[in-house]
């Protein structure tokens, strides 16, 4: 039996579980700005290239920003010339098997997003971790979004949205 | 009533290309695809790997030569060999892996080994096969080599026709970019690391090799992202991947004038170069007097001697494209594989290069630049792909039959060097020169 499984499983802290839902609602409901608020002034989201990637920094990957780019990213569906946004996509989230992460304030589930676009339906499954860091005021700001893909290595179409 | 197919062609490959056009049949027409990976990629010299891929006996590298599989590998007699991956016994694919280390390849099937070399080393159960040796003595069970390998400065490529020019000779003028990208390693040393990036997109595989060097795009294409870099400030946090890519974003919205000013380059068979539209020192997040650029130059010093150092860097080239299906940036390493799936699909394989006498902070910095690039959630290039999309559907249509490939055309100069320098730096000679080539395979 592996050694996650017989490790004591820490509890899932409740806040950190309705911030998950609701960073999900936030981007099928493109409010980007509201979304953006939820991250801390020095963050990552990180969609790695490689199953059990261990740094951004040596590997590339199919997204990796940092607060600076993750405002860009964000204002760019703001323009009228985002051509890979035209038609505009609608996104689905199902976040489900949500449970404590791997490090403190953290949080591990299993991810999809499913995307229609342009008469194409897309998904995107594998498992997402997200982790928190105090805000100051009592509540929580994410520093880091990774999301482990399944099909992470395997040749991709185009990705315009934030997953 | 016949209705004519939107497909078919009605011209000979040969009446596709004109002067200043060229018929949509060429991006549209499945039998002109077939006919393409006979003429074009079942002959001309195509890139497999870096040698950094297979250094060592017993490493390999599985690809694609057009409709081919390959493995190449290097044998113990420190030979690098092309053969076809596929089993010569009843033709399974032997290998499934990209990359790895093998002492002979196995087949799944029914067991038959094959040495580093492709020599059938050893039949399991030989005596059922009849009354001849197996394996036979004169090789003829042997995996089938791809008939020509050669390798221009740690750069393998293979041609799948026995005979025609050699590899210098194809490459001519642009194998002076190789030279940039291994001159500007310090020691001239290179090694692919880091991962690989893929995309795919719907569309044909020449869209992609023909927008590299198009300079006169990013202005609309890329339009979303400069604005939005330009707007970004500087103050908030980046580990340095944002700044890579957020410098990368407003180089693309260049005035006009730097891009008029560039030079574009092309040559008979149909390669390209164009110059370098960074106006920093360094793409890389850093100015010239920053101590990585410093200790770098002072690495390539120890290689080069002060003179030729200056004269490597004041080389400046941004994409080099090796028609049909190579593209690389020299000064940035970055490399690009472009696999044709079908008439309208389309794979490409970025592979980005570490110098392992360089600073490591440079390959840190390459790495957010492939994302920029070559990422496949890239805020740059998934505008790029959207675009090949819209091309071929709009090529799949009959409101015209003719692409246009005029600009600048008549402007065409011819350089020292061997190649024709286009009028300005937003010239299409590169596609002329694409399709001139094109015509030359397709009709020869
Ligand atoms: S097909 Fe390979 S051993 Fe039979
Ligand atoms: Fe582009």
């Amino acid at each position: 039996m592996s050694a996650v499984l017989e490790a004591p499983a820490p509890a899932l802290d409740p806040a950190l579980a309705s911030l998950v839902i609701q960073e999900s609602a936030l981007l099928d409901a493109w409010k980007l700005e509201e979304w953006l608020a939820m991250y801390a002034p020095v963050c990552a989201y990180w969609v790695p290239t490689e199953w059990d990637q261990a740094s951004p920094h040596d590997t590339v990957s199919h997204i990796y920003d940092d607060r600076r780019l993750l405002e860009t990213r964000v204002r760019r569906f703001r323009h009228a010339m985002f051509h890979a946004q035209k038609p505009p996509s609608r996104t689905v989230r199902l976040v489900t098997n949500l449970r404590a992460g791997p490090v403190p304030n953290s949080t591990l589930c299993s991810y999809e997003v499913a995307e229609f676009r342009n008469n194409r339906h897309r998904r995107y499954v594998g498992r997402a971790t997200h982790e928190f860091e105090a805000d100051g005021a009592g509540g929580w700001l994410i520093s880091r979004k990774r999301f482990d893909m399944i099909d992470c290595d395997a040749v991709l179409d185009g990705i315009s949205i934030i997953l | 009533m016949d209705m004519p197919l939107p497909t078919r062609s009605r011209l000979e490959p040969a009446e596709m290309v004109q002067e200043g056009r060229v018929h949509r049949a060429a991006y549209v027409d499945p039998a002109i695809f077939e006919m393409e990976m006979d003429r074009i990629f079942g002959r001309a010299w195509l890139y497999l790997c870096h040698e950094s891929q297979v250094a060592t006996p017993g490493r390999f590298f599985a690809t694609q030569m057009g409709r081919e599989p390959v493995i190449v590998a290097r044998a113990r007699d420190g030979v690098i060999r092309a053969m076809f991956n596929r089993c010569t016994h009843r033709g399974a694919k032997l290998t499934m892996d990209e990359t790895g280390q093998a002492k002979r390849f196995v087949c799944c099937y029914h067991g038959w080994a094959f040495d580093l070399d492709g020599k059938l080393a050893e039949v399991p159960l030989p005596e059922g096969y009849g009354d001849s040796a197996y394996p036979p003595e004169d090789g003829s069970l042997d995996l089938v080599r791809v008939p020509r390998v050669e390798n221009y400065r740690g750069f393998i490529f293979a041609s799948l026709a026995a005979e025609g020019p050699t590899l210098a000779e194809f490459l001519g003028p642009v194998a002076s970019s190789f030279d940039d990208m291994v001159d500007r390693a310090p020691g001239g040393l290179l090694e692919v690391a880091g991962g690989v990036s893929r995309h795919a997109y719907d569309g044909n595989w020449k869209l992609v090799i023909e927008n590299h060097n198009d300079t006169l795009h990013p202005r609309f294409v890329h339009a979303s992202s400069v604005a939005a870099a330009r707007d970004q400030k500087d103050t908030v946090h980046s580990d340095g991947a944002g700044e890579v890519q957020i410098k990368q974003m407003r180089q693309n919205g260049a005035p006009a004038a730097v891009w008029e000013s560039l030079g574009i380059w092309a040559s008979a068979s149909g390669h390209s170069f164009m110059g370098d539209y960074h106006t920093d020192a360094h793409m890389a997040a850093r100015p010239a007097e920053d101590p990585v650029q410093m200790a770098y130059g002072r690495a390539l010093e120890e290689t080069h001697g002060v003179e030729r150092t200056e004269e490597i860097l004041s080389i400046q080239r941004f994409n080099t494209v090796v028609y049909p299906n190579l593209s690389f940036m020299s000064r940035f390493r970055q490399l690009r594989v472009v696999q044709p799936i079908s008439v309208n699909r389309t794979v490409v394989t970025t592979y980005t290069f570490r110098m392992p006498l360089a600073p490591p902070e440079m390959f840190r910095d390459s790495i957010a630049f492939a994302n920029v690039v070559n990422g496949v959630g890239s805020l740059v290039l998934t505008d790029d792909l959207e675009t090949y999309a819209r091309v071929q559907d709009g090529l799949a249509s009959q409101g015209g039959d003719w692409v246009d490939v005029k600009r600048g055309m008549g402007g065409d100069a011819n350089e020292a060097n061997g190649t024709l320098r286009g009028q300005t730096g937003t010239s299409e000679i590169h596609l002329r020169a694409q399709f001139a080539a094109w015509r030359r395979w397709m009709t020869a």
